[in-house]
């Protein structure tokens, strides 16, 4: 079948291949369906990137596409490299400006229909305590650079550590929030500078926190150790590593492109820029964008324990009464050291997931003990209309995609488009009369993800759940969302 | 003569830029990053910078320059207006010196659209196209 110009042959209903071809070191595979390939991928550069990223030095197996899959710099979004850890290059196209962009997903004991009448509250409530919007800035206060390298070194364990949570906490979120060797030496005093005052900030764009309630439950067993039941509030926090990130990613990018000449890749895109894992200037982006991927899982910590004070002030009740605690933190733009099976043999690679969760199975030894029986919680957000999932990672996904899963639902519509649409309507309204309260900065905000912006997380999900890369556990809907 | 013209894209903002001079092409890129961000014109200032860059390509210069422009709203809160003087010299690497207006704003009082956090490469070529120089820039938010 041709698509965007490349013959993509079947594997299964739900995997495609790009053959290798030209320089390509392995071929693409990306898991979609016809209709998505027809459909939303005929016109899209995305298949072009899968191609394209098959090209870097050291590449294993495939270059893979989870069914979230478009457009991004460099890398696709929803794309997935392996490379060799001590042939293979390290690219920040793999991971994306925003580093460890995440998915944070908390219970509680309270049930929808004891605090349907106060969701308005909780919202606005929210929305006071926890700065969102442009260049938001002063959840707590500003903090020195020493202080920012000692979050850049520890990750979520310095909020906990500083009062903004529990050890739990840190139990429950990937990498225990801390992904080790990360040195603040490699990330420049203007990093360190724009997230001075950006610590527990959501941030603008698509980054929200969210009140939703479990809406239906496939798998009893995984919902049961995740503490999940149908009608429950669950609170969902979905932000990064703010203006830091972007400037490891914007330093980093400006030295790789001098490396990848340097070392003579000669790649098809200059967003792919890259040097080899083992190389000084691979090192150096490695550390830093450790740091940045720490300040992401310490920006979320605090943005959890706002919500929780938060909720705790509207509802008037105690700690024991609400027991809200943390079901997991995922990342979705990284790039991680890890061992996989290559051909029967383990080796140790670089893993990018940009746009992409990792989705470690039963029995992995860097999941929560509680969760050994049934795999990871894969948090993967929707539009802030219709719903979000709760997936489980599987042990076909260490076999197929090192351990990862889609990440999201993805636009449909430009911005742009999105306003355009919205023109002459009341979308606050419209929320509103699906029962979902909304504040945000500013009303364009709103206008811009709307639900009708975005595919349906639903199809993306099928497609990680019948290809058994994933396993649907629940599905949880909106009812208050803050925007920036 | 400049002009600027926002594109379809659909997570980021892209935007065409054509201008008669290459200068003029870096005056058009301030006034397309300003519109990107506020619908609003601010029609005073109160503090003028001065910026002196290098880079081996203009394509390299002029995300720089608008990195800098952004990074100076986005931690200073220093919000640029206008591009009031640019001077490119070019010998063994490309020179830009340039004089901007601008005033220190306070994000709670203005609503700002978006916020840039990255000028990419993406697509950014810098073309002489019929005697017009022009390029397209895609602002990462």
């Amino acid at each position: 079948m041709l698509i965007s110009g490349y013959e993509i042959e079947k594997i299964t209903d739900y995997l495609w291949e790009i053959p290798k071809q030209g320089r390509m070191l392995v071929p693409g595979r990306i898991y979609t369906s016809k209709n998505m390939l027809e459909g939303s991928l005929q016109n899209d550069e995305a298949l072009k990137q899968v191609a394209n990223v098959a090209h870097l030095p050291g590449i294993q197996k495939y270059s893979l596409a989870m069914p979230d899959i478009h457009w991004g710099y460099g890398f696709p979004i929803g794309g997935v490299a392996a490379t060799d850890f001590d042939e293979g290059v390290i690219s920040p196209g793999g991971v994306g400006y925003d580093i460890n962009c995440g998915v944070r997903l908390a219970r509680t004991s309270l049930e929808f229909n004891e605090v349907k009448s106060k969701i308005d509250d909780i919202v606005k409530q929210f929305f006071k305590d926890v700065p969102t919007g442009v260049g938001s800035s002063g959840a707590i206060k500003k903090l020195p650079p020493k202080e920012i390298k000692n979050i850049l070194i520890n990750g979520s364990q310095w909020a906990v550590e500083h009062g903004f949570g529990n050890s739990d906490d840190i139990e429950y979120t990937e990498e225990k929030g801390k992904l080790i060797e990360a040195d603040p030496d490699s990330v420049s005093e203007r990093a360190i500078e724009r997230g001075q005052d950006q610590a527990g900030t959501l941030g603008s764009g698509n980054h929200f926190l969210e009140i939703d309630v479990v809406d239906e439950i496939y798998d009893e067993k995984a919902a049961d150790v995740f503490g999940i039941f149908k009608g429950q509030i669950l609170i969902l926090i979905h932000t990064g590593s703010r203006g830091l990130g972007y400037q490891v990613c914007d330093d980093y990018l400006k030295v790789l492109v001098k490396a990848e000449k340097k070392f003579n890749f000669n790649l098809p895109d200059r967003q792919l820029a890259c040097a080899p894992i083992q190389s000084q200037e691979g090192q150096d982006y490695l550390h830093a964008m450790r740091c940045a991927a720490n300040f992401a899982w310490n920006n979320r910590q605090i943005i959890m324990y706002l919500a929780k004070k938060s909720l705790l002030k509207t509802l008037n009740i105690s700690e024991s009464e609400l027991d809200f605690k943390l079901i997991y933190d995922v990342c979705h733009n990284i790039a991680k050291i890890e061992s996989h099976n290559i051909d029967g043999v383990k080796k140790k690679v670089c893993v990018h997931r940009k746009g992409a969760t990792r989705a470690f199975p039963p029995g992995s030894e860097f999941i929560p003990n509680k969760y050994k029986d049934v795999g990871q919680p894969v948090l993967v957000p929707g539009d802030m209309g219709r719903y979000s999932f709760i997936l489980s990672g599987t042990h076909k996904a260490m076999e197929e995609t090192f351990g990862s899963s889609c990440h999201g639902a993805g636009r449909l519509q430009s911005r742009t488009k999105a306003k355009k649409s919205g023109k002459g309507r009341d979308l606050i309204k419209e929320l509103q009369s699906q029962g979902i309260s909304i504040q945000a900065k500013g009303y364009g905000t709103i206008a811009e993800e709307m639900p009708y912006a975005y595919k349906d997380v639903f199809d993306v999900v099928d497609i990680m759940h019948n290809s058994g890369i994933s396993n649907k556990v629940a599905k949880i809907k909106p009812v208050g969302v803050i925007k920036g | 003569m400049h002009n600027y013209k926002f594109i379809e894209h659909t997570a980021d903002i892209a935007v065409e830029l054509t201008a008669s001079t290459i200068e003029e092409l870096f005056l058009c890129a301030v006034d397309a990053w300003n519109k990107a961000m506020l619908d609003a014109e601010i029609l005073y200032d109160d503090e003028k910078i001065k910026l002196d860059f290098e880079a081996e390509s203009l394509e390299e210069l002029l995300v720089n320059f608008l990195s800098e422009i952004n990074y100076l709203f986005l931690t200073k809160k220093w919000f640029c207006t206008s591009a009031e003087d640019i001077k490119l010299i070019h010998t063994d690497k490309y020179k830009l010196t340039a004089r901007l207006a601008g005033l220190i704003v306070d994000n709670s009082k203005i609503d700002f659209k978006e916020e840039i956090k990255a000028i990419t490469y993406h697509q950014l070529e810098i073309k002489k196209i019929n005697g017009k120089y022009t390029t397209r820039i895609v602002f990462d938010i």
